[in-house]
């Protein structure tokens, strides 16, 4: 029991006694006043349940206060001992009902479920764009909301949620609250496919059973669990799982499946791979632990980036710079003039000294402001006017973004527009990106590569999610979607990707996923993209 | 000699008995030439709607102008919180009531209508009464006028319809008469007005510090909580691409088991503050 | 024979443990000026009160007009007028507006009414002065013009002459008797300044620690109070029987406890001791005795005191 149900359930059972004392202390003897105090319970009742929530466990202590207004409206002695045993009983029996029944102080999450899930229809501005199946939805998450509410499991809750949002493939559509996910066991290592459909043991325990049994770093994996590696990643592949990650871009999510096969099994599983003659072996391999972790891990790994703060510098080589952009937020409130002046001081410083390629990391970037990316952006656009992106024209009577009768696409409204400096017109520009890259940071990125100068580069697409985003709070989580329309000139979508889930951010570069960077990343535990991408640039000089 | 004046009168002087016997209307006119001879109760009215005015002229920028032209429109004005100047409208009703039903406990002369052959319930009833109908007609008329006046100067905006508040406002007697009722009760237990008086200003101060004291569900168990359940309309909120600027929806309908619940909890506690006061008034000393 | 429009059976209250009025009994006629006389802290006032309808008796019974239910009691003090306990009005407003309240709230159709009894209490010329600003004395005679403002068949009074200045005490004595005598108003009124109410009542009722001492009227007090033996003796019943044999004894009394108080032959004490000691009775205790009503009272107050484990001394 809560502590302050505690407390209210010991203020009743004292004033029971106090008011059985002052029952038999006689009616005559005592001043008209005192019949006050049998109204007290019921004052401190009303206020413990306006303050507190009313329960209905407690419902017997309730009552117990209401019955004890009956000694204040009669003045028999008997009358007002029998009201306070009584009252005293039903307050212990609200107790034992506190106790035992799982609901007690319980939130309904079905009730969560379904006005969270009635504000996100009504203002998820990518229904369409995404034909998202609303119903569909409803029908399968509410026998699961319904039972993490009987048991009344938090962490069933938060998973429920977490697979619901990823129903989406929108990078935008979380669920805040972090849980361990139920990930699966973890045999030692996990899975990568290479770009040549191969799929490798990445991430190898040298103190594991299967190090030991000769998979390291790179070693091609042909079957899990009695089945050959191709299926097992293709079933997971029509299942969302409820990973951290939403991937609007399907080849995205392609990319990490078998990180998520890498869990599954019982026991044991059996694994088959080729050793280093390349035949076939099998081995049984027993969980050592949780997944979960290793999973993180890995996909840290594969996601780093440069472990310098935002917005600061870092010499590659003699001619090439690079700059961290981890988020699109400033601390100096909205003044991005000064941070402007801060960057273009030391590009131009730069300059001076000799750097003609710049390397802006942006991987894992969470986004932020417009302005920011409006702030930074012009430095490097050629001269002249640049559009942003449009705004949606949104009707309050209906509560929707306008569309065009005729062509069905939305009504453009107002425009975002920048002026380009072309400060960095002398060399090469190359953007890193991975699928972690959202928000601001795919705004970033849409519009830079653009400029003739930059290449955008990384392991995958940026998420391609784009739009300015709302949240229902739910306790003290809470679900964010998409809810601002950012358009196009032509009234289309501005970045995220449709029903096909096909990028719409450029990659310029797909950095190869080989054994090369997998023994890079993991035995050597290098930075293979910030490699490739110098030796990129080194190549260009030549 | 002055009692010789007295001797002439020769009969029992009919013409001096109540016509129709002792009744609860004399309580009340009574109370009310009280009243009208008081300077007290009209100057804080004046300056409770003085208040209020300057209230709304400032937070709207109305009279004052905010510099850059930008004045905040009545909906939006009643949507941004209006509980603060319901609060002061209260604060008259709470006067009121303290001073009707317990201030002739100190000067004695409510002993003297005992005295005077009426009963406790007539008493009891006719200062109720005269409580409930001029304190929830006068916050009433508090609440509204800052909103009038805004409207001759401004205008109403578009955030909600005047349907929507109209019907909250007239939802609004139940919280204000259930709170009426209570201090009835208070008044007649503590039998002091001016700890009556403080008391209600601390409960208006203290109700404004504490906005967001919803627990949904259960806000109809508080008269404070009922009236702020009242005037706080749930909005959803975005913003713009091209400036920020804000698209606020507010959503006007009040569910209808709220309102039953408000409904039901004001009469019901109100009921019982009523009966319970005049449960101990009957028995009381008035000493 | 007067018709009783009061009766007060077996009155008690209780505060906490103490018991403020124990087992009072009364009964007041049409006519009585009844004075009900006690120290401060008696429970004078609060049987005032409990006539009155301010508080509630935790025992016994009262009864006026032949009402005992609180509606019938309530329309018997309809026609009461009471004077309990200062403050008398509100005040921030002048005497004439105070009244005007009280006029409308017991529902006085006259307006004239205020006129006249201020003019009678004298306080005609206060014009819009604030009652707060008006003196001990004045405050007094709104009281009275207050309980003046219906024309009562009772009037119940609490130490009305309480602050007044002589000829205030003067006028409102005279006045009272008019009424009384006049108006047949029947008044009840309690006071401790004993010198005034011998002049005004008829009847007395001595209250001592909330418990009803005497109840007798003024023939009767001032019989015993008159110049008397008092005569205690080993054998009192024969000592009557001689006296009223050998002296022929007309005026005399019994008292409780059989002790002989005897009005006449006031010159004649060594006449009495001898015929009783001749006739086998030892007098153990022949005196002269006279009180008038202040005496009377200390002496029955003192009994009382020492009854009660108190020290002789009044409680004042």
């Amino acid at each position: 029991m809560t502590y302050i149900d505690i407390g209210y359930i010991i203020l009743e059972l004292l004033s029971d006694v106090g008011l059985y004392v002052l029952a038999a202390y006689g009616e005559k003897a005592l001043n008209t006043k005192w019949r006050l105090c049998y109204a007290f319970p019921m004052f401190f009742s009303v206020l413990a349940i306006a303050l507190f929530g009313f329960e209905w466990s407690l419902f017997g202590a309730y009552a117990a206060s209401v019955l004890l207004l009956t000694g204040f409206v009669k003045e028999e002695v008997k009358l007002r001992q029998r009201s306070t045993i009584a009252a005293g009983f039903f307050v212990i029996l609200s107790v034992a009902v506190c106790l035992l029944n799982p609901r007690y102080r319980g939130t309904d999450y079905v009730k969560q479920f379904q006005e969270t899930f009635a504000q996100m229809r009504l203002h998820y501005n990518l229904s369409e764009h995404k034909k998202i199946d609303w119903d569909g939805l409803y029908q399968k998450y509410l026998p699961l909301f319904e039972e993490a509410d009987k048991k009344q499991d938090k962490r069933k809750n938060a998973l429920t949620w977490q697979a619901f949002s990823v129903e989406f493939h929108d990078g935008h559509v979380t669920y805040t609250e972090s849980v361990e996910q139920e990930a699966g066991n973890d045999y030692g290592f996990a899975l990568m496919t290479l770009d040549n459909g191969k799929t490798v043991a990445v991430n190898v325990d040298k103190n594991s059973a299967a190090f030991m049994a000769g998979i390291k770093n790179g070693t091609v994996i042909t079957g899990w669990d009695h089945v050959k590696i191709e299926e097992a990643i293709s079933a997971y592949n029509e299942k969302p799982a409820a990973w951290a990650h939403t991937f609007a871009v399907k080849e995205n999510e392609d990319f990490y499946c078998a990180l998520l096969v890498a869990g599954t099994g019982g026991e044991c599983v059996e694994v088959s791979y080729l050793d280093e003659t390349g035949k076939e072996q099998v081995v049984t391999l027993t969980r050592t632990g949780k997944y979960w972790e290793r999973f993180k891990d890995t996909v840290e790994v594969i996601d780093q980036g440069a472990e310098i703060s935002n917005l600061e510098w870092r010499t590659l080589g003699e001619r090439t710079a690079l700059m961290r952009m981890r988020f699109m937020n400033y601390d100096t409130e909205q003044n991005f003039d000064q941070m402007s002046e801060e960057v273009r001081t030391k590009l131009l410083e730069l300059k001076e000294t000799g750097v003609v390629h710049l390397v802006l990391d942006m991987r894992s970037n969470g986004g932020g402001s417009d302005e920011y990316v409006k702030a930074l952006l012009k430095l490097f656009a050629p001269e002249g006017k640049h559009v942003y992106a449009y705004d949606g024209v949104f009707d309050k009577e209906t509560m929707t973004y306008l569309k065009d009768k005729t062509t069905g696409r939305y009504l453009v409204g107002e425009q975002e527009s920048y002026q380009g400096e072309n400060l960095w017109s002398h060399g090469d520009i190359v953007i890193l990106v991975n699928a972690n890259t959202i928000s601001a940071g795919d705004h970033f990125t849409m519009l830079a590569s653009a400029f003739p100068n930059v290449t955008i580069m990384g392991f995958t697409h940026s998420s391609c999610s784009a739009q300015g985003i709302n949240g229902v709070a739910m306790g003290e989580h809470m679900l964010t979607y998409s809810a601002v329309l950012l358009l196009n000139e032509d009234g289309t979508v501005f970045i995220d990707t449709d029903e096909t889930r096909t990028a719409t951010v450029p990659l310029d570069v797909k950095i190869p996923f080989d054994e090369e960077a997998v023994v890079t990343l993991f035995d050597e535990k290098e930075d293979y993209v910030l490699q490739y991408a110098k030796d990129f640039l080194r190549k260009k000089e030549e | 000699m002055p009692w010789a004046r007295l001797c002439d009168i020769s009969q029992t002087g009919h013409e001096l008995k109540p016509d129709g016997g002792i009744k609860v209307k004399q309580i009340i006119k009574a109370q009310l030439y009280q009243i009208s001879r008081g300077r007290l109760q009209y100057i804080m009215l004046f300056i409770t709607l003085f208040l209020q005015v300057i209230w709304m002229l400032s937070d709207t920028n109305l009279g004052f102008g905010a510099g850059d032209g930008s004045f905040i429109v009545m909906s939006d004005y009643i949507t941004s919180g209006f509980l603060d100047p319901a609060l002061l409208s209260l604060l008259f009703a709470f006067v009121f009531t303290a001073e009707v039903c317990g201030g002739d406990f100190m000067n004695k002369t409510l002993n003297y209508e005992i005295m005077s052959g009426h009963k406790r319930k007539e008493v009891y009833c006719g200062r109720a009464v005269l409580s409930l109908a001029v304190g929830t007609i006068g916050a009433l008329v508090i609440t509204a006028f800052p909103i009038l006046v805004g409207c001759m100067i401004g205008e109403w905006g578009d955030s909600v319809s005047v349907g929507a508040v109209m019907l909250r406002y007239g939802l609004s007697i139940f919280p204000i008469m259930r709170m009426i009722c209570e201090f009835i009760f208070l008044s007649y237990v503590i039998k002091n007005q001016y700890i009556i008086m403080a008391l209600g200003g601390i409960l208006v101060f203290g109700g404004s510090l504490l906005p967001e004291l919803l627990t949904d569900g259960t806000a109809c168990f508080l008269g404070l909580t009922s009236l702020a359940k009242l005037y706080h309309f749930t909005s959803w909120s975005t913003l713009t691409l091209v400036g920020e600027k804000d698209i606020i929806l507010y959503d006007s309908l009040l569910k209808p088991g709220e309102i039953v619940s408000i409904i039901t909890a004001s009469v019901l506690f109100g009921g019982l503050f009523l009966y319970m006061g005049y449960e101990f008034f009957k028995k009381d000393d008035l000493n | 024979m007067p018709k009783t429009i009061i009766d007060v059976k077996h009155l008690e209250k209780q505060y906490m443990k103490r018991k403020v009025v124990r087992d009072v009994s009364f009964e007041i006629s049409e006519g009585m000026i009844c004075g009900l006389i006690g120290p401060n802290g008696a429970g004078k006032t609060t049987i005032m009160k409990m006539m009155g309808g301010l508080v509630l008796p935790n025992g016994g019974s009262i009864s006026i007009y032949g009402g005992t239910t609180e509606k019938e009691l309530a329309k018997a003090r309809s026609r009461m007028s009471f004077m309990i306990e200062t403050p008398y009005a509100k005040e921030n407003m002048s005497a004439r507006e105070n009244l005007e309240k009280q006029r409308i709230q017991k529902g006085i159709p006259d307006k004239h009414r205020i006129d006249e009894v201020l003019e009678i209490v004298g306080l005609e010329d206060t014009g819009k002065k604030d009652v707060k600003r008006f003196s001990l004395g004045m405050k007094q005679r709104l009281g009275i013009a207050n309980a003046l403002l219906t024309k009562p068949e009772i009037m119940v009074l609490d130490e009305p002459i309480n602050g007044l200045d002589p000829e205030g005490i003067v006028e409102i004595r005279e006045l009272l008797l008019k009424l009384n005598k006049q108006e047949h108003i029947t008044i009840m009124i309690s006071s401790h300044i004993l010198s005034e109410l011998s002049l005004l009542c008829t009847d007395y009722i001595f209250i001592h620690h909330g418990e009803l001492v005497q109840s007798l009227s003024a023939k009767e007090l001032k019989r015993l109070c008159k110049e008397h033996y008092h005569i205690h003796t080993d054998h009192n019943a024969l000592a009557l029987a001689i006296l009223i044999d050998k002296l022929s004894v007309k005026e005399y009394d019994v008292e409780e406890d059989g002790s002989i108080r005897l009005y006449e032959q006031m010159d004649n004490i060594r006449e009495i001791s001898k015929v009783l000691y001749e006739n086998g009775v030892i007098p153990l205790e022949l005196s002269i005795r006279e009180a008038n009503l202040e005496q009377y009272y200390m002496e029955m107050a003192g009994e009382k005191d020492v009854e009660h484990g108190k020290s002789t001394k009044l409680s004042d």
